[in-house]
């Protein structure tokens, strides 16, 4: 076993076992923390895939932003720390059930799709060009323009949706 | 080998060496590369971390002298081996775990902090050959790690238990994440200027010094860093008027040295960072020949950074908390982003006249900014009515001379 594999299991053994606990525990906070260990063990397998780019953006948006928006909603929320708050409601049963036939359909028409089996090829690119290849990708016509910038007015419908909820009504009522 | 060419490059000469062993002793290569990245990697945490002993008894003897005092002054000559004592004592205090603390974050705490602070060292180029890490995404590489030093403040402030902690955690982490918006887009600049995010093309590329293009963009990286360390002026995390002692409150013996540790080494790794990236790293006159010179440039570059981060603490009075968001929000995110747009455009229009038409551009517009700026916050600062406490009447400290009494005082 090469050091690479070994560094893969791992990674991709805390993450599994992160991710358990983020769903298992009782208190929130803790879950939070280990959703943040979870999101640094995918960012360490991006870098084992040599993605560096993704692995530091993993680590800047989700852990940097989200995260610890996760906790401070977790932290502001009134009662929501006290361990006698359960996370599951009554409803669970049959959401595992559904969870576990969505599960399998999805993995049959994945497997039935041929890009499935193939070996992914090396993106032979060293060092600044792999951005550089990358950032093209998303903004040239021939690649990823449309989907990049659907998300983008995507993300500004989601912004402009928050500031109107967080819009102060009673300022309007009084004009 | 002979003795000169060690000297030119002792660094690189060692790890050949331990290459050259490893493969003697017959191992494979990428266990003997892997093994000997560990070794690099804990000479250099290790020496940052030694380097901090060196920079807090510094940091004390030259506040001591900016407020008038004599600082630390028993312990060897000038009391240099004060923070050695320091360091002892605190290894042998007992170490206190109030009762009712989250165990794995508060535990966890100090060495979340202290690790994310040790990692940015890793994308340091301190000659040009010696560096941890090539990184191709360094600059998002250093935001990120900024973020685990959030979740780090964050950990100690709930984990301890204690109200005091949890607010300060809240306020520094408030701070952390809004100063890192202007220092992200002042970050973008030296980018677009070298087209590379990677700190070894960053250098490479600043034939001039970046200050010398981006005076003001300069400018507000620094005061954002100062922020994004949480040192004075901007230290409201730890005041100790409202909050006793901010988020490491709880925390004794080795655990608050690791809070201390972290809080010095930022302060220089910051330095080293805006060195880095504006004042041309470890070039200098013959730095590409002899690379030993290259560090020593650098290191030379950051101390001048540092001791202005110290000058700045030792004399400046500490920010509220709302004037603290008001520059971050009403001016240094603002004008970074009219900077940042100014500079993309007007480099671009200028770029097929050349490379030093392109940079007197850019500098005009930063200086421009500046003084546009600047004229408007003093305009505003006029306005303001600052309603005066006590009288003008006040007692001086010295006795009244008998002879020319001066009436206006009264």
């Amino acid at each position: 076993m090469s050091v690479q594999q070994l560094f893969f299991v791992v990674f991709a053994l805390i993450t599994i076992f992160s991710a358990l606990m983020v769903v298992s525990l009782r208190n929130l906070l803790h879950s939070a923390l280990w959703l943040i260990m979870a999101l640094l063990g995918v960012a360490s397998i991006f870098a084992i895939l040599e993605a560096s780019f993704f692995a530091a953006v993993q680590i800047l948006v989700y852990i940097g932003a989200i995260a610890i928006l996760i906790i401070f909603a977790v932290m502001l929320t009134h009662n929501i720390m006290s361990v006698a708050e359960t996370q599951t409601n009554r409803s669970w049963g049959i959401a595992l059930v559904m969870v576990v036939i969505i599960f399998f359909i999805i993995i049959t028409q994945i497997s039935t799709w041929p890009g499935f089996n193939t070996r992914l090829q090396a993106l032979n690119i060293p060092g600044q060009d792999a951005v550089l290849a990358f950032g093209t990708g998303l903004v040239d016509p021939q690649g990823f323009a449309l989907p990049f910038e659907t998300a983008s007015v995507l993300l500004l419908a989601a912004l402009l949706g928050g500031v109107f909820i967080a819009f102060d009504q009673r300022r309007e009522k009084k004009s | 080998m002979n003795l000169i060419d060690f000297l030119r490059d002792p660094i690189i000469a060692i790890s050949d060496w331990i290459t050259n062993l490893f493969s003697n002793w017959g191992m494979a290569t990428d266990w003997a590369t892997f093994l000997l990245y560990l070794i690099g990697a804990a000479v250099l945490g290790i020496s940052a971390l030694l380097m901090t002993l060196f920079f807090i008894w510094a940091e004390r003897k030259i506040i001591g002298r900016l407020q008038d005092r004599v600082g630390p002054n028993q312990i060897g000559p000038w009391g240099i081996f004060q923070s050695v004592a320091d360091m002892v004592k605190i290894f042998i205090k007992e170490h206190i775990i109030p009762t009712g603390v989250d165990p794995i974050p508060y535990h966890l705490a100090p060495i979340v902090l202290v690790a994310s602070v040790l990692m940015v060292w890793a994308i340091v180029p301190f000659s040009n050959t010696v560096y941890g890490s090539n990184l191709n995404v360094a600059v998002i590489f250093l935001l990120a790690v900024g973020g685990l030093g959030e979740v780090g403040v964050m950990m100690a402030g709930w984990g301890s238990n204690n109200k005091y902690a949890l607010i300060s955690a809240f306020r520094a982490s408030a701070q952390m994440i809004s100063y890192e918006v202007p220092m992200a887009i002042i970050l973008l600049i030296p980018v677009l200027l070298s087209s590379s995010m990677s700190m070894n093309d960053i250098v490479n590329a600043q034939n001039i010094p970046y200050i010398l293009v981006l005076p003001f963009g300069a400018l507000i990286f620094f005061i954002a860093s100062i922020a994004e360390n949480g040192r004075a002026p901007f230290d409201l995390a730890e005041a100790e008027s409202e909050l006793v002692a901010g988020f490491n409150i709880e925390y004794s013996g080795l655990k608050f040295g690791m809070f201390y540790v972290a809080d010095f080494l930022r302060a220089f790794t910051s330095a080293l960072i805006f060195s880095t990236l504006f004042l041309g790293g470890w070039k200098g006159p013959g730095a590409e020949a002899i690379p030993v010179l290259g560090a020593f440039y650098l290191i030379a570059k950051s101390l001048i950074i540092w001791f202005l981060g110290v000058w700045i603490r030792g004399s400046f009075p500490r920010y509220r908390i709302d004037q603290m968001m008001n520059i971050n929000w009403k001016f240094l995110t603002p004008i970074s982003l009219v900077l940042f747009m100014l500079v993309i455009l007007f480099s671009k229009l200028v770029e097929p006249v050349g490379q030093n038409m392109q940079y007197l551009v850019i500098l005009i517009i930063n200086l421009g900014l500046f003084f546009l700026s600047f004229r408007i916050l003093n305009n505003q600062n006029k306005k303001k009515v600052v309603a005066e406490v006590g009288s003008r009447t006040r007692p001086v400290a010295k006795p009244d001379n008998l002879f020319s009494k001066d009436v206006s005082r009264g």
